[in-house]
């Protein structure tokens, strides 16, 4: 059975690429949502087996998501998928919880390397 | 903040990022050029989110869009919404690219707003170009990336002028 992934991340171009990227994979995009509030919204609804979360998008960020999400589901796996990538910004992620971190632009083998990851 | 950095640290942040992100998304190296009076050509534009009001365009021909578009959703047929938004998310990957290299200097981080689509290439009204790299593709394709700072106001190009050498 395919593990399922909720991508999080204001732009739909992630959620193509994701989709494109894991084609072939143990991994499947199961929901896509836009912002934060949505991800925490649906979470229980979906029940993923990972979430990757952008961090900067409309509303609360996504590391802020990312710690809501964790406290109410101290179980969740999550992946910061962001530009982002100054050692604040990675020490805040690894603060809040969440399992590892990857650099867009995303590529394939870095992809299944974080899932991987968010898995063990 | 950004202006505390010279002309010459910020360009070759741009430059570096601008050619190391469009090398490993499409694959294609950037020289220096001249923009291309040819084809159509469209701007993708952000704001960086602190008081300075500063932003940064990227201007590229519609050929440049699509193939940006094709190797980042790995689909041969391109809409024009799925080329706007793929330029908006090329420009977001650039800046937070652009932000984390800046942060050793700034020690702040910097954020952006959500990036802006125009057809034809785009400064905002009121704004002076403080940084401008023109680009030329293996396939002679041209782009430019524009650092556009306010024209007027304490952190007008003026201020700029003075403290960093705008020409």
């Amino acid at each position: 059975m395919k593990k399922r992934v909720m991508v999080v991340d204001d732009s739909r171009v992630m959620e193509l690429q994701i989709c494109k990227l894991l084609e072939g994979s143990k991994f499947e995009v199961v929901a896509y949502c836009e912002n934060g509030e949505e991800a925490i919204s649906r979470y229980e609804e979906i029940q993923p087996d990972i979430v990757t979360m952008d961090i900067i998008m409309p509303g609360i960020d996504g590391l802020e998501a990312a710690q809501v999400l964790l406290e109410e589901h101290p179980d969740a796996r999550i992946v910061i998928v962001s530009s982002l990538i100054c050692e604040e910004t990675i020490q805040d992620a690894e603060a809040i919880g969440a399992k590892t971190f990857l650099y867009k632009p995303v590529q394939k083998e870095g992809l299944l390397k974080a899932l991987e990851k968010a898995m063990m | 903040m950004i202006n505390i950095i010279s002309r010459e640290r910020l360009t070759e942040i741009f430059d570096g990022v601008i050619r190391e992100i469009t090398r490993q998304v499409v694959g294609v190296n950037l020289s220096p050029g001249e923009l291309s009076s040819a084809g159509e050509r469209y701007t993708v534009y952000i704001k960086f989110d602190d008081h300075l009001g500063t932003g940064l365009s990227f201007c590229a021909e519609r050929a440049v869009f699509i193939r940006v578009a094709q190797c980042m959703i790995m689909e041969e047929d391109i809409s024009s919404e799925d080329m706007e938004a793929v330029a908006q998310e090329y420009l977001n990957i650039l800046c937070g690219h652009i932000a984390a290299r800046l942060f050793p200097d700034t020690k702040t981080p910097v954020r952006f707003s959500v990036p802006a689509f125009y057809p034809g290439r785009y400064v905002p009204e009121g704004y002076a170009e403080h940084i401008v790299l023109t680009y030329t593709s293996d396939q002679q394709e041209s782009a430019q990336l524009i650092h556009c700072v306010p024209a007027e106001g304490a952190y007008g190009a003026a201020a700029w002028k003075q403290t960093k050498g705008v020409d």
